[in-house]
């Protein structure tokens, strides 16, 4: 284990795999010999070259597609977007495409593409770069979503992204990209669809995404001074969702938050909350109840943008809130 | 298909029922119109008919006799002879099943990237168990919510949760509610073997002739419909007497009426003019065309209130033949379901304990119940401006109305109407049988 930020934990698992296999090649504006506009390529370029470290115009549907077909002919593009928000100018190629090659191929095709860029809300950073989206990219059959809250996880399912045959969107969270942690050495894959138990509890279980996870494991320590005992999923992966994780964490607590920076409707929220009705209605003690940004585009106003996304005093609220019912 | 035999719901208000034997034995043949057993209800007992011609099979799932349980709970099966060689009566229904059973959804191992086993091709697993568990009992209105980890708890405890106040939002029963009574209940059990005879028998409740169950029950069904009654209803009682000298003096003799039917009399002449009285709540004010006017009694094992039918259409004679046929069958524990439902307002009389008002619970669904006190003599005010006193027989009456169906005032009306009825028998009676109509 080595003390490391996020984004050096995420940078370590790229370079390992870029030494072990020459397909794989990144993709994006200022990723070639700037080293990344957050330093997600940082010294790569000197190592690879800029045939590997290939930087690009702004145009993203155009990077978009050639990778696309680049990985339909066996290599393993990383597209480094910066911005999450910058994927939606290719969700043509995106959806029509890439997430239905290995459809329509039965197979012959792979689609090993892994697509990066940050997410959230939190450093004026207004509403074209603190969008979050990944319940849209849940949603497409083929794709995957990987949401690390923590370097360690960010290295262990950025390695296995670039491992996988189907397209992967890696998304990292603004907040943590400094964050630092222990960071196994070496090898460290992270299976997708594996759930962590962060801390264990027995009145409630909250279900929280990349950076409420941190949000709600201080909330579970501030409330434990009162007796309240919170169980803290961080699901890693939205896209597969562990949902039997989650529902044995209900088995036990009867009661179940989910706390999601991003919008409500349609989110992952309302995804949890209906599997774990369908497959764990008797389980529950009171209705599922979920905590999300508000439903509005993001506002520069550090004030505003402060207000609209969920912090402890509305986590705490929240989670009263469950065990009143 | 094999026929199922379920627990019926005998009357509006039945939650649940006991099995109370088997008439017919586990692969017996049993033709259409035959009775296989008998279970009880809330207030009386009835046979249950088969409607299909087969052999009984009874799964190892149904109920003991004796065992209360939950109306629609399936009992047993009819399976016709064919059908024999393959029914497995223990094969479906059970509600214990595992949750975590993975099977295949059908098409979805079509999908590249996707085997029917739901793994991934880099291992990874998107976990939705397919299968599932089933919801026990469809939950009606004006049953308390409760969690369905509460239901589930209460199932497993033996409790009976329609008896429980919910401490969760909106007096929800959770599991907490659940558990706690679950304490309670094995406190009770300890006292009560505490109390068991040398015999091991409960001598505090049971007695020789094996009563002791029904009666055990009636408190129980008591306790509930109280509790029920109690916290659904708004009630509001009004307090009024009536000079009733006239009323008592005017039936002397051997067949002399009890206050139950000249009451039941006065009243139906009321409700006739003041219909919301005799209302039901039922998801709403439902007016009943009918006037049936239930009496309480005191019995060994609770009280329970049977019904006089279509009071208007009786006469004070009739009243007195049918109050007298169902108090004695109430006290020799032989009421039939028929006799005990229906009721669209109810009278209560504690005037023989010198009681004068007092505040009866509203048998629900109806609107309304009127308590009787006592008839005693007083002195009171003839006539303000001579002062002229004198010696009168008053009777003290509670009016328990339901203010979700009526408000103070017209309620107010009707029981100052049955007071007036009440102090003119001649007009309510006018040839001393027959009811004003």
């Amino acid at each position: 284990m080595t003390e490391k930020t996020y984004t050096e934990a995420a940078r370590e698992a790229l370079a390992g795999a870029m030494d072990a296999d020459p397909t794989i090649f990144v993709v994006g504006e200022g990723a070639g010999e700037r080293g990344g506009n957050f330093e997600t390529t940082l010294g790569l370029f000197e190592k690879h070259g800029p045939m590997r470290l290939c930087d690009t115009p702004i145009c993203e549907r155009g990077f978009i597609g050639m990778c696309t077909g680049a990985a339909m002919t066996g290599t393993r593009p990383v597209v480094d977007f910066m911005f999450t928000d910058f994927i939606l100018d290719g969700l043509g190629e995106l959806i029509n495409q890439t997430s239905k090659m290995q459809y329509m191929s039965n197979g012959r095709l792979k689609m090993p593409m892994v697509l990066r860029g940050c997410i959230g809300i939190g450093h004026s950073a207004a509403t074209h770069h603190s969008g979050s989206y990944y319940p849209f990219f849940a949603h497409i059959p083929g794709f995957r979503v990987a949401l690390p809250s923590n370097p360690a996880d960010a290295k262990g399912l950025f390695a296995t992204a670039l491992r996988s045959d189907d397209p992967v969107f890696f998304m990292e969270h603004r907040h943590l990209l400094n964050l630092k942690g222990p960071v196994p050495d070496g090898e460290h894959r992270v299976p997708f669809g594996q759930a962590a138990v962060v801390r264990e509890g027995t009145d409630a279980t909250v279900v929280a995404l990349t950076v409420m996870v941190h949000h709600a494991m201080q909330v579970a320590e501030e409330l434990s001074g009162e007796g309240i005992s919170l169980e803290i999923i961080d699901p890693r992966t939205v896209a597969p969702l562990d949902t039997e994780t989650i529902l044995a964490s209900v088995r036990k607590t009867g009661r179940l938050l989910v706390v999601d920076e991003t919008f409500m409707p349609c989110g992952i929220g309302a995804e949890v909350s209906a599997r774990v009705t369908e497959h764990g209605f008797d389980e529950l003690d009171a209705p599922i109840k979920r905590l999300n940004g508000a439903h509005v585009p993001t506002p520069y106003s550090p004030a505003l943008e402060q207000a609209i996304v969920p912090d402890r005093t509305a986590i705490a609220g929240a989670v009263r809130d469950l065990l009143s019912e | 298909m094999p026929y199922e035999i379920v627990m019926p719901r005998l009357g509006w208000n039945m939650e649940e029922g006991t099995l109370v034997e088997w008439l017919k034995l586990d692969g017996e043949q049993v033709n259409q119109g035959e009775m296989v057993c008998t279970i009880e209800g809330d207030k009386a007992a009835a046979d249950v008919e088969s409607f299909e011609s087969g052999i009984l099979k009874i799964p190892n799932a149904s109920p003991p006799p004796g065992r209360t349980v939950p109306v629609g709970t399936l009992l047993g099966y009819i399976v016709s002879v064919n059908e024999m060689e393959t029914f497995d009566p223990n094969a479906g229904g059970s509600l214990d099943g595992p949750i975590e059973s993975v099977a295949a959804v059908p098409g979805d191992g079509a999908e590249p990237g996707h085997d029917p086993t739901g793994r991934e091709p880099d291992g990874s697993r998107d976990t939705v168990p397919t299968g599932g568990t089933d919801t026990v009992t469809p939950r009606e209105r004006d049953v308390p919510a409760i969690s369905p980890r509460a239901r589930r708890a209460a199932e497993a405890a033996g409790i009976d949760w329609r008896t429980l106040i919910g401490s969760g939002r909106s007096g929800r029963i959770v599991e907490r509610d659940v558990l706690e009574a679950a304490g309670q209940h094995s406190q009770a059990r300890q006292y009560e073997s505490a109390m068991d005879g040398p015999d091991g028998k409960d001598a505090a409740v049971r007695s020789a002739d094996g009563k002791d169950a029904v009666q055990g029950d009636l408190r129980r069904v008591i306790a509930r419909r109280m509790a029920e009654a109690h916290r659904t209803t708004a009630p509001v009682t009004l307090h009024t007497e009536a000079d009733v000298t006239r009323l008592s003096s005017m039936f002397e003799g051997a067949n002399r009426p009890s206050w139950y039917d000249l009451m039941a009399g006065i009243a139906a002449v009321a409700l006739a003019e003041h219909p919301v009285m005799n209302a039901s709540w039922r998801d709403g004010v439902k007016l009943n065309d009918e006037i049936h006017i239930g009496i309480a009694v005191d019995t060994e094992g609770g009280v329970i209130a049977p019904v006089i039918r279509d009071v208007p259409g009786k006469s004070l004679q009739d009243i007195s033949a049918a109050s007298n046929r169902l108090v004695q069958a109430a006290q020799s524990g032989e009421l039939t379901l028929d006799q005990v439902e229906g009721g669209t307002f109810t009278l209560t009389n504690l005037g023989m304990y010198d009681v004068d008002a007092f505040t009866p619970i509203i048998p629900y669904p109806q609107c309304a119940i009127l308590g009787l006190g006592r008839a005693a003599p007083r002195v009171v005010v003839l006539d303000e401006a001579s002062g002229a006193t004198g010696i009168r027989r008053i009777m003290a009456l509670s009016l328990t109305f339901d203010h979700r169906i009526v408000d103070g005032a017209p309620a107010a009306r009707f029981l100052q109407r049955v007071k007036q009825l009440a102090e003119d028998p001649e007009f309510v009676f006018p040839d001393g049988n027959s009811l004003k109509r």
